[in-house]
């Protein structure tokens, strides 16, 4: 019987903190394994996209004109289809990892 | 013998502290059976299933928004994105953010964060061309 888990955990922690221990080197020491890179990729890409959901979203809470008017000024930058390209791959790129590899996580 | 016992009990204490030690966050999301006597609360094993299944009807919303692209759609994926966001962004807070005020502070800036995103994307759906069209349009660059 005794404490729960949360009792438990919290005591711990007290006396973690409590004794300034040094961290464990852990990312700089360990061998870089595919199961860690691919983890923190998807929380990576996760978080780049999070926040490009929200900028956009901010976006269209703050400027005054609409997407279309926006969209046609970048249209008339005329930039050159290799830079078009790109763009559409950086954007593609995260998006595609993290939701293919999400499924992974599903299944 | 009593030694011996006493040796084994006193080595399972330390162990049991020292998976608990793996999560960077104290209480939260921890499983485990429900103990008698004490107030067990699902909360964090529902959250993991709402979790999943609002991935599920995210990942479900990317063909929609390509077949089937208006407002519909529309509000479902700012709503879905939005939620999935905050979820997975809550996660990383539990990870990375210790201490009961930076925990409290962060959590807050993310409800504001969330909300204010949420509220941008139905405001682009209902002033704007909306999210599908806008990826059209993008993508048609």
């Amino acid at each position: 019987m005794g404490s729960t888990a949360r009792e438990e955990m919290s005591r711990f922690w007290e006396k973690n903190s409590r004794s300034n221990r040094p961290l464990s080197p852990h990312v700089t020491i360990y061998k870089w394994s595919l199961p860690m890179a691919m983890s923190i990729t998807h929380r990576g890409t996760g978080i780049a996209l999070s926040l490009g959901v929200s900028l956009f979203s901010l976006g269209a809470l703050l400027l005054p004109e609409h997407f279309p008017h926006y969209l046609a000024q970048v249209r008339a930058l005329s930039l050159g289809p290799v830079l078009i390209f790109l763009a559409k791959f950086s954007l593609a790129v995260p998006f595609s990892y993290h939701t293919w590899n999400g499924i992974r996580h599903l299944v | 013998v009593p030694a011996v016992v006493l040796g084994s009990a006193l080595l399972r204490r330390p162990a049991a502290l020292g998976a608990a030690a793996t999560r960077c966050a104290p209480a939260r999301d921890s499983h485990g059976p429900p103990r008698q006597g004490h107030g067990s609360s699902k909360a964090a094993s529902l959250h993991w299933t709402g979790e999943r299944a609002v991935s599920v009807l995210l990942l479900g919303l990317l063909p929609a928004a390509y077949l089937c692209p208006g407002p519909a759609v529309d509000y479902s994926l700012a709503a879905a994105l939005t939620l999935h966001g905050h979820w997975g962004l809550g996660q990383v807070i539990t990870d990375y953010v210790h201490g009961d005020t930076p925990i409290k502070v962060a959590n807050t800036g993310l409800y504001i964060l969330s909300a204010l995103t949420f509220a941008g994307l139905c405001h682009f759906n209902y002033q704007d061309v909306g999210i599908c069209k806008a990826v059209a349009m993008l993508w048609s660059l």
